[in-house]
C-alpha cells in the first residue's frame, strides 16, 4: 500500500499544510456569528492533513537502500536572470515525525477548544488563528528550503502574536503579544544573516537536492573549506546564528522571557503553540540543520554552543519555576527547561534523542497545560496555586490525566515515556567528548523537574481546599476530558518506542533496521545511568513531599520553603531579574529615545508647524485682503468713477431743443471752418 | 457785385437770421418762423443760380425749389399740429418747459 | 439789378423783424412780409411760376397758418420774453455768427464773377408740367405720399387721441386717397 501512495506523495504532501491555510483564509472571511462553522472547517481540515501525514509517515517506515527513507521536491519559485529561487518540501523520518505529531496533538487541542472556548464572543476567530498556524507549523517542518522554512517561521511567529494578544483588551496580553514578537524577532534576525551567509557561500537555499543540497556532502565540504572571522568555518558561523534563531524561538537563555508572559493567552494556545509545537520549531531547525552544525567533525564550536546554552537554560528555568505561583507560569518554565534539555541533546550529538523527547515532551507537556486549563476552568478562573488545593475529591478524571503529565514530565521510571526520552539525553551528555558540564547541569535540572512538579501536583490537588470560592469546584465535560485521555494515553505508549530495548524511534530517525534487542537494557552502562535516573527522581518527589507534605490551609502563608532559602527565593521569584535587566538595559535607553524624539517633535516640529501654518493663513488673508481692495475695489472704483461721470455728463443733457441746436450749430461751423482751414 | 452775390449774401443773411431765431425764441410757433426763413433762403439760392448762374435747360434751380415748397408747407402744418397738441397737454408753447427728454 | 437792389434790404429788415419782434403776431406778420417780398422777388426775376406758388403756399398758406396757431396759443408774456433776451441773445450770436463767417467766405471764394445775364431763361409751365411728370414723376408721386400723410396727421392730431375710431377713420381716408396715378393724355 505503500507503494502505491509513493509516487501520489510529491503533490499529495502539499495538502498537509495547504489544508489548515485554506481553512484560515475561509475562516477569515465567515462573519464572527458562524463560529461553530469556522470551528468545523478548521477541525475537518486538520483532520485531512492528519490523515495525510500518517499515511507519508507509514510511507517512510519502509528504508530505501539501507538509508533512511527520503522523498524530496522543489519547484521554481521565481527567478532572475540565470539564478532560479527553488522551494519544495522533503519527507524523512524527522518530518514525518513532526508532521504527525503536529497535526495529531493539534486535532485533539482543537477538540478540547470547542469545550473551553465556548463561552467566548469571536470563537470563529480564534480557530481561524489556529489554523493559520497549524498550517505555518506544518510548512516548517515540511521544508525543503531554508528560505520556505524561514516565511513559515515567520508566519507561526505572526500566529503566535495573534493568539498571544487574543484577550487584546487586557494591557497585560497585548503587552506580553508584543514582548513575544519583538524577542524572537531579536533571534530572527540572526537566523537570516545565517541564511543569506549560507545562499552567499553555496548558491543554494534547498535542504536536498540531488547532491547540491545544502544538507548533502558537496556543499558541506565547501562550507567547511571557507574560514572567516574568528577561524570559524562558514558553517560554524552560520550554524551559530541559525542556533540565536532557535535560541529566540525556543526560549533559550537570554531570549526566554516571553514565554512566561506568553501565558497571556488563552490555555489551549498555551498548550499548542508554546509548549508542543511552536516552541519545538527551534529545536526542529537545529535539528533538521545538524549536518551543518556538526560539519568538520568532532565537537565542533556550534554543537558546544549550543550544548552549553541548553544545560544552563535547563537548569535556570528549573530554579525559577520552584518559586511561581502561578499554575501556568510553573508549566512555561518547566517548558523553557525541558526544552534546554533538547538542545543540550542536540549539542552532544543525540539528535535522534532530542527529536524523541521533543515528541514525549509534545504530549505530556499538551497533556498537562489542557488539564491545567481544565482546572482554571472548574475553579472559575483561579490561577494562583496557593489558592487551590484538594482538588483531587471534587476533579478526579482531570487529576488522573494530570497526574500522567506530571509523572512523565518528572521522569518516573519505565512506564511513562518521559523517563526513557530524558534517560536518552543523560546518556548522550554523559558520553560527550566535549565535557561533563552539560550532563552535570542536566542531572540536576532533572532533580529539580521531579520537585517543583511533585510541588505543584501536592499544592492543587491535595490537602484541604483553601479558597472558600473554589469550595465548588466542578469537572470538565467530556469534549475537553476525552483529548486529555487520549494524550495520556499517548504520553504512556510512547514509551514503548523509546526504550534502549528496542530502540525504535531513535533507529527509525537515523535510518537504521530496528532491533529489538531486552539484553540492552542489561549493559552495565545502561544499568548505571538507569539508575541515576531513578535516583533522581525518588530525590526529587521524595524532597518535595517532605516540605509540601501538609501545606498549610490559609493562602496567604508563605511558602515553606521560602523561610529555608530567604533571599534566594525572591531571587528565583523574579526570575533571577531577567526581566528587570533587559526593562533597564535595552527597554528603558529605548523609552528615553523615544521620549526624546517625542519631545523633539512635539516642542520643535509642531511649532514650526503652527508658525509655518500662520505663515500661510497671513499670506492668504493678506492676498485675500489685497484681491479684496485691489482687484475687486479697483474695479468697483472704476465702475463707480465710470457712472459718476456718465451722470455728470448726462446731467448736459438737458432736454432743451434749443440748446442741442445750438451745439450742432458751432460745432457744424467749426468743422466747416476746420475744412476751409485745412484744404485752403 | 455781381446780381449773384448780391443774392448769396442776402441768402446766407436770411439764413443767419432764421438759425439766430431758432436758437433764441422763445415761443415754439416763432422758432417755426425761422425755420420757414431758413428754408427760404435755400430756395432764393437755387433760384439765384437759376438766373444768374451757368445755363441750366433742365430747370433744376425752379423744379427744386417747387418741391421745397411743397415739403415746407408739410413740414409747417404737422410742426404746428404737433405744437397744437403740445399746447393742449402743457397749456403752455414754451419750449424749454419740454425738456422731459433729460439725462 | 435794381429791383435787387431795393428788394434784398426790405427783405432783410423784414426777417430782422420777425427775429427781433417781442410780440409774436407781429413777428409772424412780418414773417409774412418777408415771404411776399421774396415772392416779388421771384417775379422780377422771371420765375412767374414759383413766385407764384410762393405767395400761394407760403403767403396764403403758411404764413397764415401760423397765424392762426398764435390766435389759438395766445402766448401773452413778451415780459419774460424781453428780460431773457440779451442772455441768450448773447449765446446766440455766439453759435451763429461762425455759420455766418462761414457762409460768407464760403460766398467770396466761390465763382460769382459770372454774368448777370440779361436774358432771363424763362420757362413755359409746359416745360416745367413735361419735366415734372417724366423725369420727375417719382419725386412727385412722393411729395402726394408725404401730403397725404401729412394731412391726415395732422387731421388725427387736431382731433384727439380716441384710438378705435382714429384707426377707422384713418384707413377709410388712406383707401380713398391713395389710388394708383394715370397719366392723362396732354
Amino acid at each position: 500500500m505503500a507503494e502505491a501512495l509513493i509516487p501520489h506523495l510529491p503533490c499529495l504532501l502539499w495538502w498537509v499544510p495547504a489544508l489548515p491555510l485554506l481553512a484560515g483564509a475561509v475562516i477569515a472571511f465567515l462573519p464572527n456569528r458562524r463560529g461553530r462553522l469556522a470551528a468545523r472547517l478548521a477541525i475537518g481540515a486538520l483532520f485531512g492533513s492528519c490523515l495525510i501525514a500518517l499515511a507519508a509517515l507509514i510511507c517512510t517506515l519502509a528504508p530505501a537502500h539501507g538509508e533512511s527513507f527520503r522523498l524530496a521536491t522543489s519547484l521554481t519559485w521565481f527567478t532572475f536572470g540565470e539564478v532560479a529561487l527553488k522551494v519544495g518540501l522533503v519527507l524523512d523520518p524527522l518530518s514525518a515525525a513532526m508532521a504527525a505529531m503536529v497535526t495529531f496533538v493539534a486535532f485533539w487541542i482543537f477538540i478540547y477548544s470547542i469545550g473551553y472556548m465556548e463561552t467566548e464572543a469571536r470563537f470563529g476567530r480564534f480557530f481561524g488563528f489556529l489554523s493559520l498556524f497549524c498550517g505555518a507549523m506544518l510548512l516548517v517542518v515540511l521544508s525543503n528550503s531554508l528560505l520556505l522554512l524561514f516565511m513559515a517561521w515567520e508566519l507561526v511567529g505572526l500566529a503566535s502574536y495573534m493568539l498571544i494578544g487574543f484577550y487584546f483588551e487586557k494591557p497585560a496580553a497585548a503587552a506580553a503579544a508584543q514582548k513575544a514578537f519583538i524577542t524572537t524577532r531579536v533571534g530572527d534576525m540572526a537566523f537570516f544573516l545565517g541564511m543569506i551567509w549560507l545562499y552567499r557561500q553555496s548558491g543554494t537555499l534547498l535542504f536536498f537536492d540531488d547532491g547540491k543540497g545544502l544538507l548533502e556532502s558537496g556543499v558541506l565540504t565547501s562550507l567547511a573549506g571557507v574560514t572567516t572571522l574568528g577561524g570559524l568555518t562558514v558553517s560554524a558561523a552560520a550554524a551559530l546564528l541559525l542556533l540565536v534563531g532557535a535560541m529566540g524561538k525556543s526560549g533559550q537563555v537570554p531570549l526566554h522571557t516571553w514565554l512566561p508572559d506568553a501565558m497571556e493567552g488563552p490555555t489551549p494556545v498555551s498548550a499548542l503553540i508554546h509548549a508542543a509545537t511552536m516552541v519545538a520549531a527551534g529545536v526542529f531547525l537545529v535539528a533538521r540543520t545538524h549536518p551543518i552544525f556538526a560539519n568538520g567533525g568532532g565537537v565542533t564550536t556550534p554543537l558546544t554552543a549550543a550544548a552549553w546554552i541548553g544545560a544552563i537554560t535547563a537548569l535556570y528555568a528549573a530554579l525559577v519555576a520552584l518559586a511561581q505561583t502561578d499554575i501556568k507560569r510553573i508549566l512555561a518554565y518547566s517548558t523553557v527547561s525541558q526544552l534546554g534539555f533538547m538542545m543540550v541533546a542536540l549539542g552532544t550529538g543525540g539528535v535522534a534523542a532530542a527529536m524523541f523527547h521533543l515528541i514525549a515532551h509534545a504530549f505530556f507537556k499538551a497533556l498537562l497545560f489542557l488539564s491545567a486549563g481544565s482546572v482554571i476552568h472548574g475553579c472559575h478562573e483561579e490561577q494562583d496555586i496557593r489558592r487551590m488545593g484538594g482538588l483531587r475529591a471534587a476533579m478526579p478524571k482531570t487529576f488522573v490525566t494530570y497526574a500522567v503529565g506530571m509523572m512523565a514530565l518528572s521522569g518516573f521510571p519505565f512506564v511513562f515515556s518521559g523517563f526513557w526520552s530524558k534517560e536518552a539525553i543523560l546518556h548522550s551528555a554523559q558520553i560527550w567528548p566535549g565535557g561533563y558540564g552539560p550532563f552535570l547541569l542536566a542531572a540536576a535540572a532533572a532533580l529539580l523537574t521531579a520537585f517543583y512538579m511533585t510541588r505543584q501536583a501536592l499544592l492543587v490537588f491535595f490537602g484541604a481546599p483553601r479558597k472558600p470560592g473554589v469550595s465548588h469546584p466542578h469537572e470538565s465535560p467530556s469534549v475537553m476530558l476525552v483529548p486529555l485521555y487520549v494524550l495520556a494515553a499517548g504520553a504512556v505508549l510512547l514509551a514503548l518506542v523509546g526504550t534502549p530495548a528496542w530502540p525504535w524511534f531513535e533507529e527509525w530517525i537515523r535510518g537504521e533496521p530496528a532491533h529489538f534487542d531486552p539484553a540492552a537494557l542489561m549493559q552495565p552502562a545502561a544499568l548505571k545511568l538507569i539508575g541515576l535516573s531513578l535516583a533522581i527522581v525518588t530525590l526529587g518527589v521524595g524532597a518535595a513531599w517532605q516540605v509540601y507534605r501538609n501545606p498549610s490551609s490559609d493562602s496567604r502563608a508563605p511558602d515553606p520553603l521560602a523561610g529555608k532559602l530567604g533571599g534566594v527565593w525572591n531571587f528565583l521569584e523574579r526570575a533571577m531579574g531577567f526581566d528587570a535587566l533587559y526593562e533597564k538595559a535595552i527597554i528603558g535607553p529605548l523609552a528615553f529615545f523615544a521620549g526624546a524624539i517625542d519631545a523633539l517633535e512635539r516642542q520643535i516640529f509642531v511649532p514650526l508647524m503652527a508658525v509655518g501654518e500662520s505663515c500661510i493663513k497671513r499670506f492668504g488673508r493678506w492676498t485675500g485682503l489685497s484681491d479684496e481692495a485691489g482687484l475687486n475695489g479697483g474695479f468697483d472704483s472704476l465702475c463707480c468713477g465710470l457712472q459718476n461721470r456718465a451722470a455728470s455728463a448726462s446731467r448736459s443733457q438737458v432736454g432743451r431743443a434749443q440748446g442741442y441746436l445750438r451745439a450742432i450749430g458751432l460745432g457744424m461751423s467749426v468743422l466747416l471752418i476746420l475744412y476751409f482751414w485745412l484744404s485752403a | 457785385m455781381t446780381p449773384l452775390a448780391l443774392l448769396l449774401t442776402l441768402s446766407s443773411l436770411l439764413f443767419t437770421l432764421g438759425l439766430l431765431a431758432v436758437l433764441t425764441r422763445r415761443n415754439a410757433i416763432l422758432i417755426l418762423v425761422g425755420i420757414e426763413l431758413m428754408l427760404n433762403a435755400a430756395n432764393i439760392n437755387f433760384i439765384a443760380f437759376w438766373r444768374y448762374g451757368p445755363p441750366d435747360p433742365d430747370l433744376t434751380g425752379p423744379l427744386f425749389v417747387l418741391f421745397s415748397i411743397a415739403i415746407a408747407a408739410a413740414e409747417a402744418a404737422v410742426g404746428l399740429a404737433i405744437i397744437l397738441m403740445v399746447f393742449r397737454h402743457t397749456r403752455s408753447t414754451d419750449l424749454n418747459r419740454l425738456d422731459s427728454l433729460h439725462g | 439789378m435794381t429791383p435787387l437792389l431795393i428788394l434784398s434790404p426790405l427783405i432783410l429788415l423784414a426777417a430782422l423783424g420777425a427775429v427781433w419782434l417781442a410780440r409774436p403776431v407781429h413777428a409772424a406778420l412780418l414773417l409774412a412780409l418777408a415771404l411776399a417780398l421774396t415772392a416779388v422777388f421771384y417775379l422780377t426775376i422771371g420765375a412767374d411760376f414759383i413766385g407764384l406758388v410762393q405767395f400761394m403756399v407760403y403767403v396764403g398758406a403758411i404764413a397764415v397758418l401760423i397765424v392762426f396757431s398764435l390766435l389759438i396759443t395766445r402766448p401773452g408774456d413778451e415780459a419774460e420774453e424781453l428780460a431773457r433776451r440779451p442772455r441768450s441773445l448773447v449765446t446766440g450770436l455766439a453759435c451763429t455768427l461762425p455759420v455766418l463767417a462761414v457762409l460768407l467766405y464760403s460766398v467770396s471764394r466761390s465763382g460769382t464773377a459770372e454774368s448777370g445775364a440779361a436774358d432771363s431763361p424763362a420757362f413755359t409751365l409746359e416745360q416745367l408740367g413735361t419735366a415734372l411728370f417724366t423725369t420727375h414723376v417719382p419725386a412727385v408721386m412722393a411729395v402726394g405720399v408725404l401730403l397725404t400723410a401729412v394731412m391726415i396727421g395732422a387731421a388725427l392730431f387736431a382731433r384727439g387721441a380716441h384710438a378705435s375710431s382714429v384707426s377707422r377713420y384713418a384707413s377709410c381716408v388712406t383707401e380713398a386717397t391713395i389710388k394708383p396715378p394715370t397719366l392723362s393724355d396732354p
